[in-house]
């Protein structure tokens, strides 16, 4: 379960980092994207990423550490294979995987 | 100066990855199955069940071994467990021998299937099928080629960042391959580079022999038993007595629980410096090292033992440990599957571009050239059949008779017919038709396979299902999910365009279309 929190949270902390690249935010958002939304995004990047990490971390020390590595690679596919075949819907799933850290991870916690 | 350098680093990439990229592709698929060894061998021997008392069924081990090779000098049985239902099991007979078999849990006996099981696709992935050292020095080649390849790779890649999500599969082929080709390496990045230095890692005494060799000179032994610690000790040369198994086990299992052994090590039966070794099953921490339990053989007390430790084996435990993933739980085990997948895709797509980018345009007014037919055919009869021969050698376990002599030996060579004859096949079709035909095959040899199981055993994937039996059941539908993936491979490369100009077509769109 915490896992699957971790690897929301890679999710949608890629599909930020990948909005804030000028490239991409025009081809799914249109339109160059300003420098404040850009920093928005990359810290919510950002943010995602070490929330992964974190819940990881907790909840299974270093072996966290490595599947942490594990669960990057496989949110940052997931965002690239998005973008290839529906990219109008990136933001719309980065949301929601966003919102379903938060309770996922709570449910981790109390099965454990 | 920085042209010269990328470019002399595309070179190196391209070449190392291409001269072994065919063995890199068999390793890569071999240790994905690896990481699944104890499935594959519960599925090779549906006659076990799992074991509700696994130390009886050790003991059980224990005896019918030390009953059919009387005077034998040392044995090993591995506790069967949830996952996998066999003991694998070693003994050395008085004349030095070393014989192995699968035993059965319920009688201690022989398992009735004689398979290699999962252990064939893990020796593979580091022998090669090939006679000690051959293999093991062209596994070795191969990671060290491996990483040379990642790193040219890396360096060569100018846009990784500004690539880093781009995939566009409705491009011109050149440019769809090249994209998939590094997505695939760079979002695995970490994961590979990790599987092919600790690959290396693990053969490190065999890559650098330098620095035992000038410190022990031939005496490899002592540089073993400084490092790792003297648990196999010598025979004394003195009969003695065997003081019974079964409660040196009991006491394992109250220590770590009934499911807390691994193995039992029996050295020097019958002798006076006999030992039991009972090593701990150890998924806890990502350093391979098994705690021990240490019993003397002869009176059966409980002995200290010595494996030393220090920071420099710790650091090769850990990296051990990293490549071998035994402590991943379901999760990250499907994740380091699912990276081995990727790179597996990352060796063929690296292939089939380098054939792609230098098929010769029809401008040119000359054909292929030998090197590069070669290239295509055996790209072709290597990414898919390595896997048709995976396929091969699960049907062989399911189709032949069980009491033929060296069953074994030839569920392994039906591996090797099947890989040559796909190969074989390749090179003689037409550069389209064997990319479909040979999908095709690859996806019935793995379609059929739930059905031939459902034939031919009780535990088909309806019953596994039924049953709860989440390995069997897995095992199944892995297979049905490889033949959707070659059905679908086969449908794309016969769909593919061909023939129709487009307004602003390139040499290479010409190429494609002339190379038929």
């Amino acid at each position: 379960m915490i896992g699957l929190a971790a690897l929301c949270a890679s999710f949608s902390g890629f599909t930020a980092l990948c909005l804030a690249m000028e490239r991409h935010h025009r081809d799914v958002l249109g339109g160059k994207p300003t420098a404040r939304r850009r920093m928005l995004l990359k810290a919510a990047g950002a943010a995602g990423v070490i929330v992964a990490l974190a819940l990881l971390a907790s909840a299974r020390a270093w072996i966290g550490l490595v599947e942490w590595v594990g669960v990057l690679a496989a949110g940052a596919t997931l965002v690239a294979v998005v973008l290839a075949y529906r990219p109008k819907a990136a933001p719309l799933a980065g949301i929601i995987a966003a919102t379903a850290v938060l309770p996922v991870a709570i449910a981790g916690f109390l099965a454990s | 100066m920085k042209a010269g350098f990328r470019q002399s680093m595309a070179f190196l990439h391209t070449w190392s990855g291409l001269v072994l990229g065919w063995l890199l592709f068999a390793i890569f698929l071999t240790g994905m199955a690896s990481y699944f060894k104890a499935e594959i061998h519960a599925w090779t021997r549906p006659e076990l069940h799992v074991a509700a008392q696994p130390m009886a069924a050790v003991q059980r081990g224990i005896d019918w071994i030390e009953k059919a090779h009387p005077g034998l000098t040392s044995l090993y049985v591995t506790a069967p467990t949830q996952r996998d239902p066999s003991m694998q099991s070693y003994w050395q007979t008085a004349d030095g021998k070393f014989d192995q078999a699968w035993l059965d849990p319920k009688t201690g006996a022989p398992a009735a299937r004689e398979t290699q099981g999962g252990e064939f696709f893990y020796r593979f992935h580091y022998e090669l099928m090939m006679p000690y050292p051959w293999g093991r020095w062209l596994a070795c080649a191969a990671a060290i080629f491996m990483l040379v390849a990642i790193v040219s790779g890396v360096i060569t890649h100018k846009r990784i960042f500004k690539d880093f999500f781009t995939w566009r599969p409705s491009k011109a082929a050149q440019r769809a391959w090249l994209d998939a080709h590094n997505m695939l390496g760079v979002l695995s990045l970490p994961f590979h580079v990790m599987i092919a230095w600790t690959g290396i890692i693990t053969l490190l005494t065999m890559a650098m022999p330098w620095p035992v060799a000038a410190n022990y000179g031939k005496d490899e032994a002592a540089f073993y038993s400084d490092t790792l610690g003297n648990d196999f000790i010598p025979a004394a040369g003195k009969p003695a007595g065997s003081a019974p198994t079964a409660p040196m086990l009991a006491a394992a299992a109250k220590r770590w629980g009934e499911r807390g052994v691994n193995a039992v090590t029996v050295i020097n039966k019958g002798d006076a410096a006999s030992r039991v070794l009972i090593s701990r099953e150890s998924n806890k921490r990502i350093g391979y090292r098994p705690d021990m339990l240490r019993f003397d053989g002869v009176t059966g007390a409980s002995i200290d033992g010595g494996r030393k430790t220090g920071p420099a084996l710790e650091t090769y435990e850990v990296m051990y440990g990293l490549h071998m993933g035994r402590f991943s739980q379901p999760i990250l085990r499907v994740l380091y599957f699912l990276s081995g997948v990727g790179g597996a895709f990352m060796v063929a797509t690296g292939l089939v571009l380098w054939t792609v980018k230098r098929r010769p345009s029809p401008l040119d007014g000359k054909g292929a050239g030998f090197g590069h037919a070669l290239v295509e055919g055996l790209n072709a009869g290597a990414i898919l059949g390595v896997p048709t021969a995976m396929a091969g050698f699960f049907w062989a376990n399911r189709l032949l008779p069980l009491g033929m002599a060296q069953r074994g030996e030839w569920e392994s060579r039906t591996f090797l017919i099947v890989l040559g004859l796909m190969i074989a096949f390749s090179l003689l079709r037409p550069i389209r038709r064997r990319w479909v035909e040979g999908a095709v095959i690859a996806a019935a040899a793995f379609g059929l396979l739930p059905v031939i199981n459902a034939l031919t055993t009780d535990r088909g994937l309806i019953a596994s299902l039924a049953a709860g039996d989440w390995g069997m059941a897995g095992m199944d539908l892995t297979f049905l999910g490889l033949a959707g993936m070659f059905g679908w491979i086969a449908l794309r490369v016969s769909k593919a365009p061909r023939g129709k100009p487009v307004k602003k077509r390139n040499r290479l769109d010409i190429a494609l279309e002339g190379a038929e």
